[in-house]
């Protein structure tokens, strides 16, 4: 019964259940059987043989009246009239004996109704003989026929039917009674069977849930167990049905556990050499685990290549921050003569604006001088036209004062001798006029020149004055744009000594940044000595596929060649190796490194 | 051809182009400005005309012309040479318009030159000699060979004329 599995138990127990059903139907249609068989003979044979009887009976006392009726009758239609009446009631009867004959039940059924037929046929033989008595109007032999023969012979037939009926009754009754015992019988039977089913399924039931419950309560704890992690349960098998498999796989499932636990306590100790055993195919804990204790791997390669990294890169970022400092000091020192520099700027700009304002005040004057020049110069040439008109005049008077002197000089020399001395006064007074003359032409054709002259600086002087004006107006947009020039340059001033400190603020950054970056160096050294907490199965391909990218190409190709070995040989440094997949990739990248 | 000079003289200078000239200025009467010149009709090209000196018509003939020189119009020191030219025993008085007159100049005979035979441009026969004044020659005319009897004579009836009219 232990081993029996689930479904054979509960099979069993409902085949024993439905047993007692069937058995206790069987018994209740066999009592039913007994009551449809009593009632099948009551309804089918003893109450039809009473009515078929009681027919007869009825058609007998008419047939008897009917004889008596044609006794008494005279006439011939009369007496047709009954006789037909007679024979149709005497025919039912035939028929329905013969129906009667189909439901005898039994010998002393029979017996009766051969002998109420018997009396019958007495009767029947009576009656004719009086009707033919009757026929022929004897009425007296008929009536003593009657009296002496028909009368004994009805009441003999009465008597016998009346017998079938009792008989019947009987039978009947003893129907019903055989039906109120069956009936009796079935209630207890069936009462004794449910009973019996009842207690029976109700013992088959507890067996069966004990046997599935107890072991499944058990199996629960040691799932809950599990549930809780604790991995340190095991459960006895001590069946071979469906809970016992489940035991025996919980088991086995535990014991899978505990090994996923052992491998997962070995990577949690830094240990990434473990092999992770797949317990299938389809086991995803394993692969998970699997693909994790790559990926530990694979991560564990890359933060430490990448805290190598760090730990270089912060190194020349310290370097970078120095110099940055240094930088920004310089830039300080650049920003302080800037500063320095905008101020002299601002000065000058400034001494521009003044120059600019005296320049605009220079060029109205200027502009006025060139009007009055402009009018002085009107003025000259006014006076040089005078000037040449008036030495036309004298050259005029040269002119006569020479033709004088030469008439004279003509006279002398006509007089002779004594023209001589009025000769050289003459000579002298004709060489002044020359004199004059040449100085009068002098001075018209210096006058002239003058008179051009002054006209071109008219000219130029009425030109002079818009050039002015417009010099006056950019003198006034440069006085202007000194004062934008200020307040640019003190703005500039302004965001210069800014600038000085946001420099100055940089070079402390830079220093801070230094320090950080030395914090970082230590903090990746660190990070170096944390991530050797992890044994990896020996130097891993990221780092040495990683370190080179530090350096130059070329130099890298030889390097990374060497890099591997020189890792694994320092006691201190990530003990990091190339496993197949890895090596074959360093060589790939190695290969790209030959393209250089 | 004239006669050689053999004393010192005076002579009166004029200008006809580049050209100096000079006359004895015992020939010469007076010097006129160029007043306005009555052009007398039907006369030669260089006969310019006649001028009124003291109620007197006296003809001006353009020396530029009748030395074949161009015309040039008239300046400020245009002047009349008034010459008196002895024709015949006879005393003409004519005016020669010279671009300009300069000065009365005495001349030793030493200082002259008799005219180049081969002088082109002028004929020799009219030039009594060249004197040296500095850098420039001075062409010493024979004045009364320039005017020939017969101009005279024109000159004479021209001014008749032009009193007349």
């Amino acid at each position: 019964m232990k081993n029996w599995k689930i479904g054979n138990r509960i099979t069993a127990g409902f085949a024993a259940v439905l047993l007692i059903a069937a058995t206790l139907g069987l018994y209740a249609y066999a009592q039913l059987r007994v009551i449809q068989r009593g009632t099948t003979h009551i309804t089918e044979d003893t109450m039809p043989s009473i009515d078929v009887i009681s027919g007869i009976d009825a058609r007998a006392r008419e047939v008897y009246a009917t004889v008596l009726n044609h006794v008494l009758a005279d006439t011939k239609p009369e007496m047709d009239a009954l006789e037909k009446n007679l024979e149709e009631h005497s025919a039912l009867n035939t028929e329905d004996f013969k129906k009667y004959d189909s439901l005898v039940s039994d010998s002393r059924d029979r017996e009766l109704l051969d002998k109420a037929q018997n009396s019958r046929k007495s009767y029947d033989a009576a009656r004719e003989d009086i009707l033919t008595l009757s026929r022929e109007l004897k009425n007296k032999e008929a009536i003593a026929l009657i009296h002496s023969k028909l009368t004994p012979s009805y009441r003999q037939y009465l008597q016998a039917l009346d017998d079938i009926v009792t008989y019947n009754q009987k039978l009947g009754e003893q129907a019903s009674t055989a039906i109120n015992t069956s009936i009796r019988n079935s209630v207890s039977g069936i009462i004794v069977g449910v009973v019996a089913a009842i207690l029976i399924g109700l013992i088959i039931a507890w067996f069966i849930t004990r046997s599935i419950t107890v072991p499944l309560a058990s199996a629960t704890a040691a799932v809950g167990e599990v549930a809780k992690g604790n991995l340190s349960t095991t459960l006895t098998v001590n069946s071979r049905d469906e809970i016992g498999q489940i035991t025996a796989s919980l088991n086995s499932m535990i014991e899978g556990l505990r090994g996923t636990s052992r491998v997962a306590d070995a990577i949690a100790g830094g240990d990434l050499t473990q092999d992770v055993k797949l317990l299938s195919e389809q086991d995803t804990l394993g692969h998970s685990l699997t693909k994790m204790l790559e990926n530990l791997r694979k991560i564990v390669g890359e933060v430490s290549s990448a805290a190598n990294n760090v730990a270089s890169g912060s190194e020349q970022m310290s370097a970078t921050a120095q110099q940055l400092s240094e930088g920004a000091s310089e830039q300080a020192a650049a920003a302080e003569e800037s500063t320095s520099s905008m101020e002299e700027m601002s000065a000058s700009i400034q001494q521009n604006a003044d120059n600019a304002k005296q320049t605009d005040k220079l060029a109205g004057r200027a502009s006025e001088d060139a009007k009055t020049s402009g009018a002085s110069v009107s003025q000259t040439v006014a006076a040089m036209k005078e000037i040449a008109d008036k030495i036309a005049i004298i050259e005029e008077i040269a002119r006569k004062t020479d033709l004088l002197a030469l008439n004279a000089a003509v006279e002398a020399a006509r007089a002779g001798e004594h023209g001589k001395g009025f000769a050289v006064v003459a000579s002298e007074v004709r060489k002044l006029a020359e004199r004059s003359q040449t100085a009068a032409a002098d001075i018209s054709r210096l006058t002239g020149g003058g008179v051009r002259l002054a006209h071109e600086a008219g000219d130029l002087l009425t030109k002079l004055v818009p050039d002015i004006r417009k010099t006056a107006e950019l003198v006034q947009e440069i006085a202007a744009a000194c004062g934008e020039q200020t307040t640019g340059s003190n703005q500039v001033s302004k965001a210069m000594q800014q600038l000085d400190q946001v420099i100055q603020q940089n070079s402390s950054a830079a220093e801070e940044m230094a320090s950080t970056a030395e914090e970082l160096a230590s903090q990746a050294q660190q990070l170096q000595g944390s991530i050797s907490f992890f044994k990896v199965s020996s130097a891993s391909a990221p780092a040495a596929a990683v370190t080179p990218r530090k350096n130059p190409p070329v130099k890298a190709s030889s390097k990374a060649i060497h890099a591997a070995p020189s890792r694994n040989a320092k006691p201190g440094a990530v003990a990091i190796a190339l496993d197949d997949n890895h090596t074959a990739r360093g060589d790939a990248r190695d290969g790209e490194f030959q393209h250089y | 051809m004239s006669t050689q000079i053999t004393a010192p003289a005076q002579y009166i200078t004029f200008q006809l182009g580049n050209e100096l000239f000079a006359i004895d200025v015992a020939q010469v009467r007076e010097i006129l400005e160029l007043s306005l010149v009555t052009r007398v009709p039907t006369s030669p090209d260089y006969m310019r005309g006649v001028v009124n000196v003291r109620s007197k018509a006296i003809p001006v003939v353009d020396l530029r012309l009748k030395f074949g020189l161009p015309a040039v119009p008239d300046t400020l020191v245009s002047r009349i040479v008034v010459m008196e030219i002895e024709l015949d025993g006879e005393t003409c008085i004519v005016g020669g318009l010279a671009d300009s007159v300069h000065e009365v100049i005495e001349l030793e005979p030493s200082q002259i030159s008799p005219p180049p035979r081969l002088a082109s441009r002028w004929r020799t026969e009219l030039i009594r000699g060249m004197a040296r004044r500095g850098e420039q020659f001075i062409i010493i005319l024979d004045i009364a060979a320039v005017f020939s009897s017969d101009e005279i004579a024109l000159l004479k009836n021209g001014a008749s004329d032009a009193v007349i009219a």
